[in-house]
């Protein structure tokens, strides 16, 4: 475990590090991780329209679809909006080098690949963050699926457009207190995308994050469970790389029905 | 008859309880079940194949027709078997998610089509080892389907074509694969029949290797 100190909500806290070359960056106060902080004041309300594209419909069609299938996302939204449990667990971390495409990390901690290179050279700190909506959605769309296998990939599809949400949360406020210190943030970067395996890039962030304490652990093949969950790290600094957006990094870029469909939720 | 063609487009809309009432109202005509079956649901299934394919409808669409099915299949299992008519299948896939794997909605979608498609299929679950789909196998299947998301499991997908071939099944069965990161070319590499990017086109090429089968 490194020593990056747990993040949390209130102004400044998401931030970490030595501090930008024209601005002083506000430190976190380091905690051990094993103390970390889990954020469940999350608002996630996933709407028909969500349902739908998640489930791969046009998005710019998505609420004009067959009645039928618009009935059926209302149904998952219905069944399933009680039934999230959005939490987040995260870990500011300063930056104190970075070499050989290897971003280090105050207290040990590192992260490595390509992408690390490529997206996070400019940064001052890190948020590494697992998020979850729980395991309550996806036990019960398990539960539908010999009974009524359509609802079951419907509740599914909730299920992924929360994730997305919450995501798109936890990247907004990291933003928000960042931009409010004069800092930027990087795009959301996510083990798996090319150029940071899976394998290794989950090893490296659930080592700066106590994820078991919001719920989630890693199976041997480094899939999370919840499987409605997602591990992200965020660059911050003050002048760092805002270009690109994950699916930019996919490797089912091309061919992805549910990209060539996506109106971007995340502003 | 246009309760025929009225139930085939109630099933392609979605509308399941227009369906089953079709349904009944051919029944009471005299329309024997097999045939409401065959010429009304599963004709409806191959033209929502089609149109996903060509990209008229996108799975919200496809999963509501699959319901409208399954609504009227219930109707129609009893008489089927009273005919002594049971639906002929068009063939027995065995289906699941390899091992250390735990991602099931792509695996599902596909089953969803295949038996709204006809077919007969036996669900394996997620996590399946190449033991169990070997055992299922030798219990009687004419294809096996499997199914990753990740990279880190895709490689399983291979044990379990080689524990078919050891065991003398693979000149007998069909081995289809999908997933996320599975390609025509690793499908190709770990010596399957066939790669399907989608739950539709899946449909479509397990008719395709029967077919070249038979």
């Amino acid at each position: 475990m490194s020593a990056c100190g747990s993040a949390g909500p209130r102004a400044s806290t998401w931030l970490a590090g030595p501090g930008g070359s024209h601005h002083e960056a506000p430190r976190l106060e380091t905690k051990p991780v094993d103390a970390a902080v889990v954020f469940r004041d999350w608002d996630l309300r996933p709407n028909v329209d969500m349902v739908l594209r998640a489930l791969g419909a046009d998005s710019g069609r998505a609420g004009k679809g067959s009645p039928a299938a618009v009935g059926l996302a209302e149904e998952a939204v219905t069944a399933g909006q009680g039934l999230l449990q959005p939490a987040v667990v995260a870990a500011s971390c300063a930056v104190t080098g970075l070499r050989h495409q290897r971003l280090q990390l105050e207290g040990g901690g590192y992260l490595a690949g390509p992408l690390i290179n490529e997206h996070l050279y400019g940064a001052r700190s890190v948020v590494a963050a697992v998020c979850t909506i729980g395991p309550a959605l996806e036990t019960e769309a398990s539960g539908w699926f010999a009974r009524d296998p359509a609802l079951s990939v419907a509740l599914d599809a909730l299920g992924s457009a929360a994730v997305d949400m919450l995501v798109a949360a936890l990247c907004q406020r990291v933003g928000d207190e960042a931009v409010a210190e004069g800092l930027q943030t990087t795009m959301p970067l996510s083990p798996g995308l090319t150029g940071w395996p899976v394998a290794t890039g989950q090893r490296q962030l659930f080592a700066l994050v106590d994820a078991s304490s919001a719920g989630v652990t890693l199976t041997g093949s480094y899939m999370m469970l919840p499987r409605k969950s997602a591990s992200l790290v965020i660059g911050i600094g003050p002048q760092v790389d805002r270009g690109g957006e994950p699916c930019d990094y996919c490797s089912m870029a091309a061919t992805c029905r549910y990209r060539q469909r996506r109106v971007s939720d995340h502003g | 008859m246009p309760v025929l063609e009225e139930l085939r487009q109630a099933v392609v809309d979605g509308q399941a309880k227009a369906a089953v009432a079709r349904a009944t109202q051919g029944l009471e005509e005299g329309i024997p079940a097999e045939v409401l079956l065959r010429d009304g649901l599963i004709s409806a299934m191959q033209e929502v194949g089609r149109l996903f394919e060509e990209g008229e409808i996108f799975v919200p669409e496809m999963l509501v027709s699959a319901r409208a099915m399954n609504a009227t299949l219930v109707v129609l299992k009893p008489l089927l078997a009273t005919e002594g008519s049971e639906a002929r299948s068009e063939g027995k896939v065995v289906i699941g998610t390899v091992q250390g794997d735990l991602h099931e909605i792509g695996k599902n979608l596909v089953a969803i089509m295949l038996e709204g498609s006809g077919f007969e299929v036996v669900d394996l679950g997620t996590d399946v080892s190449p033991e169990r789909f070997l055992e299922a196998a030798e219990a009687g299947a004419d294809v096996v389907a499997m199914s990753a998301l990740l990279t880190t499991t895709m490689t399983n997908m291979k044990a379990v074509v080689e524990a078919l071939g050891r065991a003398g099944l693979r000149d007998k069965v069909r081995i289809i694969v999908g997933g996320a990161p599975i390609t025509d070319r690793f499908a190709s590499e770990i010596g399957a029949d066939g790669y399907a990017p989608d739950a539709s086109k899946a449909v479509r090429k397990v008719r395709e290797l029967l077919a070249v089968k038979a």
